[in-house]
C-alpha cells in the first residue's frame, strides 16, 4: 500500500459534503445527514471546503446552473451526486465516495479542467432565460415578489453605487466595460457615468441571477478593486472586473467599498432555494433583492413544512449559525429519530432537555438579544402569523416549542413567511445578523411556489 | 523547588520545540474531535482521529486560486498563523530550557500576537472574496476588541515580577501563583487566547454564516495551515498562560518541564470541554463588552497589583 493509498483510507472517514436542497427536498436532505453522520462525514461549509456535492432533488434549469458553478469551485479530488429520494441517499453517497477514492477517474477529472479559477459562464439575455424555466417561476416572472428589478434606475439618492455595481455581473467577459465601470467607480460625480453604468447595470443584474448564484463565485467577481481603487489606479480592472466603488450613503459616515453579494443558493444553513441578491457596504447590508429558483417544471411536492422534523431542523440550522455546534447536533439528532421512529411521543423528553438546555444559555441569549425583532405592527401590516415574533432568540425556541407539541397533538398550523419579506427584515443588518434572521423566519421555498401555482 | 535558573538552549532543540507544540496541539484537537463525535452520537474513537483524518484529507486536496486574488499576500497570510504560534514558543520556558531568553520576552509574545491580526487580515483579503474579507474585517474588530485588555493583562504578571523576562516572571511565582492575585488578568488572557486564535467562542470571523469566513476560499495544504495554525495559536497562548500564570515547571514530583506540559494540556482541555458549551459570540457583541466591562476590569486589576508591589517593595 503506498502512502497515496493510505491517505485515502484515512480521509474515507472524513468526506466532507456540500449538500444542495432543491425545494421540496428537505427529507432527502435529512436523509442524507443522517447518513453523513453515521459515516463520519461532515458538512462542508464553502465549495472550498467540499470534496462531494450532493443535490437532493432535481433541480430546474436556474438552479441547475448554480449547482454547476458550485461544482466547477470544488477543488478536487471531488465528486458528485444527486439523491431524488430518502432511501437512495446512502447509495449515493457511497457510489460518490468510490467515485472520490478512484485515482485514475480523478486524474482524468483534473486533466480535463480548466486552468485557473472557475468563472461562471456568462448569460446573454438572462431574465428571459429566467422566465424560460417556467418549473421554477410558474407565473413566469423572474424575481418573485420584489420591484427591485429596476433598482439601478432608483431614485438617486444615495443609490448612484449600486448602478455601478450593477455592471459587475459583466465583469470578466468585456474588459472595455470594465474600464468604464472603474471610471465610473473613480468617485467622479459625473451623472454620464453613471447614466453608462446603469445601462450595464441592468445587464449585469441578468447575469447575476444566473452566473452567480452560488455564492462563492460572485466574491471573485465582486471585490475585483477591493484596496486597489485608494491608489486611484485608473483603468485598473484587475482580472476584467471593474473596481468595487466607494459608496455613497453608509450608515456610519463611512465610503466603504459597495459590493454585490449573492446569498444562496448553493448555502449551507439557507433556506432552500432562495437566493438573496444583496448590495453590502462594508459588511452590511444596505440592500436585498429576493429570487426563488426552484424545481423541475411539472414536480409536485408534499411539503414537510411545519412537521415536527422541520420545526427541529430549523433550530438546528439557527443553533449551526449561531456557532453552538453541539446543541445543533442534538436538535438534528432528535429530527433523525423523529423520522426513523414510528412512537414519536417517547421523544418528548429529549425535546424538553434541548428546550431547558437551549433556554439555559446565557451566552445565547445575550448574544442573540434583541436582533430581528418583528412588533406587532410590522406583523399586522405584513398579515404575519402571531408566532411570527420576538426577536431570533425567542423564535428559536419557538421552533422547538412547536416541535415538541407537533409531536403530541397534531400539527401546528403554520404558514410560511413569504420571501418578499425579507429585505424589509434584513437591510440595515450585517452579515452573521441577516443569517441568523433569515435562518430565524419560517421561509419555505417550495410551499410558496405551490401556493402560486394555486 | 529551589530558584531554578532559566537557560537557553543551542538551536538544535528548535525542532523539538516545535514537534512538541504540534503534538499537544493534535491532541487539543482529538479531544474536541471526541466531544464533537459524542454529541453526534457516533463512536468516540471516530472523533479521537479527526485530526488524522482531516490531515489525510486536505494532503490529498488540491490547491485552490480565485479570480484576482493576491495571490502572495494570500498565501502569507495562510502560513504565517502557524509561523507565529512557532515564533510564541521561543520564548516559553519547558521547565528550565527555553529557546530564547529574551530580557523583554512579554513583550515579544505581545508582539507576535499582533503579527496575528496582518496574518488574518491577509489570509481574509488574499482571496478576493466577500465573504472571506469579511471574515477578515470581522477579526479586525475582535482584534480591536482583545488586544488592549490583553495587553493589560500581559501587564500584570509583568508589574507582579518586576520584569519583562518571562524566566523572572516564572522565578516570582516560587511563593505564589500568579493566578491567585491576578485572577482577573489571567481570564482576560485565555479570553484573549481564544480572541487570537479564532477559535471557540470568537471563532465568528470564520464563522458558518459567512462560508467559513477567512478560511472560505481556502483548500487543500492552505485550509491545513490555517487549521493547524489555529490549534497551534490556542496552545502557545494556554502554555504562556501556564508560564505567566501557573507558575510554569513548578510543582512537586515531577521534572519541571513535564509540569509545564500537564498544566498545559490540562488548561487546554478546559479550554476545549467549556467551548463546546458556548456559542459563538457576535462580533457586535464582543467589541461592546471588551471595552466597557472587561478592559476597566484589567485596568483595575493592574492598579492593584501596582499598590501590592509598591507596599511590599
Amino acid at each position: 500500500m503506498d502512502l497515496r493509498q493510505r491517505l485515502a483510507k484515512v480521509a474515507a472517514s472524513r468526506v466532507s459534503v456540500l449538500i444542495v436542497e432543491v425545494p421540496g427536498w428537505s427529507e432527502t436532505r435529512w436523509a442524507a445527514e443522517h447518513d453523513m453522520r453515521s459515516r463520519g462525514w461532515r458538512t462542508a461549509t464553502s465549495p472550498a471546503d467540499a470534496d462531494l456535492l450532493l443535490t437532493c432533488g432535481s433541480p430546474g434549469a436556474g438552479l441547475s446552473r448554480a449547482i454547476d458553478l458550485t461544482w466547477d469551485q470544488l477543488p478536487g479530488p471531488r465528486a458528485r451526486a444527486t439523491a431524488l429520494d430518502f432511501a437512495d441517499t446512502g447509495g449515493a453517497l457511497d457510489r460518490a465516495a468510490e467515485q472520490l477514492f478512484d485515482e485514475h477517474g480523478q486524474r482524468q477529472d483534473a486533466a480535463q479542467r480548466a486552468d485557473g479559477p472557475a468563472m461562471g459562464s456568462l448569460a446573454d439575455e438572462p431574465s428571459t432565460e429566467q422566465r424560460g424555466d417556467g418549473g421554477a417561476n410558474p407565473d413566469g416572472d423572474g424575481p418573485v415578489g420584489c420591484a427591485a428589478e429596476d433598482h439601478a434606475e432608483s431614485d438617486g439618492m444615495g443609490h448612484e453605487s449600486h448602478d455601478d455595481m450593477g455592471g459587475m455581473g459583466s465583469e470578466g467577459s468585456e474588459g472595455s466595460e470594465g474600464s468604464e465601470g472603474s471610471e465610473g467607480s473613480e468617485g467622479s460625480e459625473g451623472s454620464e457615468g453613471h447614466g453608462d453604468m446603469s445601462h450595464e447595470g441592468s445587464e449585469g443584474n441578468g447575469d447575476m441571477s444566473h452566473e452567480d448564484m452560488s455564492h462563492e463565485d460572485m466574491s471573485h467577481e465582486d471585490m475585483g478593486g477591493m484596496g486597489h481603487e485608494g491608489h486611484g489606479g485608473m483603468d485598473m480592472s484587475p482580472g476584467g472586473i471593474p473596481l468595487a466603488s466607494g459608496g455613497g450613503g453608509d450608515r456610519d459616515g463611512l465610503d466603504l467599498d459597495v459590493l454585490h453579494v449573492p446569498l444562496g443558493p448553493v448555502l449551507p444553513c439557507w433556506p432552500a432555494g432562495l437566493l438573496l441578491h444583496c448590495t453590502l457596504h462594508g459588511d452590511v447590508v444596505t440592500e436585498a433583492r429576493p429570487e426563488v429558483l426552484g424545481a423541475v417544471t411539472g414536480f409536485s411536492t408534499v411539503s414537510s413544512f411545519g412537521t415536527a422534523p422541520d420545526r427541529l431542523d430549523r433550530a438546528s440550522q439557527l443553533l449551526t449559525l449561531a456557532g453552538w455546534d453541539d446543541a445543533a447536533a442534538a436538535a438534528a439528532r432528535i429530527r433523525d429519530d423523529v423520522l426513523s421512529r414510528a412512537d414519536s411521543p417517547s421523544l418528548v423528553p429529549a425535546v424538553d432537555r434541548l428546550v431547558r438546555r437551549v433556554r439555559r444559555s446565557r451566552t445565547l441569549r445575550w448574544s442573540l438579544h434583541g436582533l430581528g425583532r418583528i412588533d406587532a405592527g410590522f406583523r399586522g401590516r405584513h398579515v404575519l402569523d402571531a408566532h411570527v415574533g420576538g426577536d431570533v432568540h425567542e423564535r428559536l425556541i419557538g421552533f422547538l416549542t412547536d416541535a415538541r407539541s407537533t409531536l403530541t397533538a397534531e400539527s401546528a398550523h403554520r404558514s410560511p413567511t413569504p420571501v418578499a419579506l425579507l429585505p424589509e427584515l434584513i437591510v440595515g443588518l450585517e452579515l452573521s445578523a441577516v443569517r441568523l434572521v433569515v435562518a430565524s423566519m419560517d421561509v419555505d421555498v417550495s410551499r410558496q411556489l405551490a401556493g402560486t401555482v394555486a | 523547588m529551589s530558584n531554578v535558573e532559566v537557560v537557553e538552549a543551542s538551536a538544535g532543540w528548535v525542532p523539538l520545540a516545535a514537534v512538541v507544540l504540534l503534538a499537544t496541539a493534535t491532541a487539543a484537537a482529538s479531544l474536541d474531535g471526541a466531544l464533537a463525535a459524542r454529541a453526534e452520537g457516533r463512536p468516540i474513537s471516530q472523533g479521537l482521529q479527526m485530526p488524522w483524518a482531516e490531515t489525510a484529507r486536505l494532503f490529498r486536496q488540491r490547491r485552490r486560486t480565485t479570480l484576482a486574488a493576491d495571490v502572495l499576500l494570500w498565501r502569507v497570510g495562510v502560513a504565517a498563523l502557524l509561523v507565529m504560534a512557532l515564533m510564541k514558543v521561543v520564548v516559553i520556558p519547558l521547565g528550565r530550557w527555553t529557546i530564547g531568553d529574551l530580557s523583554v520576552g512579554v513583550v515579544w509574545f505581545n508582539a507576535m500576537d499582533v503579527v496575528v491580526w496582518a496574518a488574518v487580515w491577509l489570509a481574509g483579503w488574499g482571496p478576493n472574496s466577500a465573504h472571506s474579507l469579511v471574515g477578515g474585517y470581522r477579526f479586525l474588530s475582535q482584534a480591536l476588541a482583545y488586544e488592549l485588555p490583553l495587553m493589560f493583562a500581559l501587564t500584570a504578571p509583568a508589574v507582579g515580577a518586576g520584569s519583562l523576562r518571562v524566566g523572572d516572571v516564572v522565578a516570582a511565582q516560587q511563593g505564589l501563583w500568579f493566578v491567585v492575585w491576578m485572577p482577573v488578568a489571567f481570564l482576560v488572557f485565555m479570553a484573549a487566547v481564544v480572541g487570537f486564535s479564532v477559535w471557540g467562542p470568537l471563532s465568528t470571523p470564520a464563522g458558518v454564516d459567512l462560508a467559513g469566513g477567512v478560511f472560505a476560499e481556502t483548500s487543500g495544504v492552505d485550509r491545513w495551515l490555517l487549521l493547524t495554525g489555529r490549534w497551534a495559536l490556542l496552545t502557545a497562548g494556554a502554555a504562556f498562560g501556564v508560564t505567566l500564570f501557573w507558575g510554569g515547571g513548578a510543582g512537586p514530583l515531577l521534572p519541571p518541564w513535564l509540569w509545564v506540559l500537564v498544566k498545559t494540556a490540562v488548561l487546554l482541555a478546559a479550554l476545549v470541554v467549556v467551548r463546546r458549551g458556548l456559542p459563538a459570540l457576535r462580533p457586535a457583541r464582543v467589541i461592546e463588552v471588551a471595552w466597557l466591562v472587561v478592559l476597566p476590569l484589567v485596568l483595575l486589576q493592574v492598579l492593584l497589583i501596582s499598590v501590592v508591589v509598591v507596599v511590599r517593595s
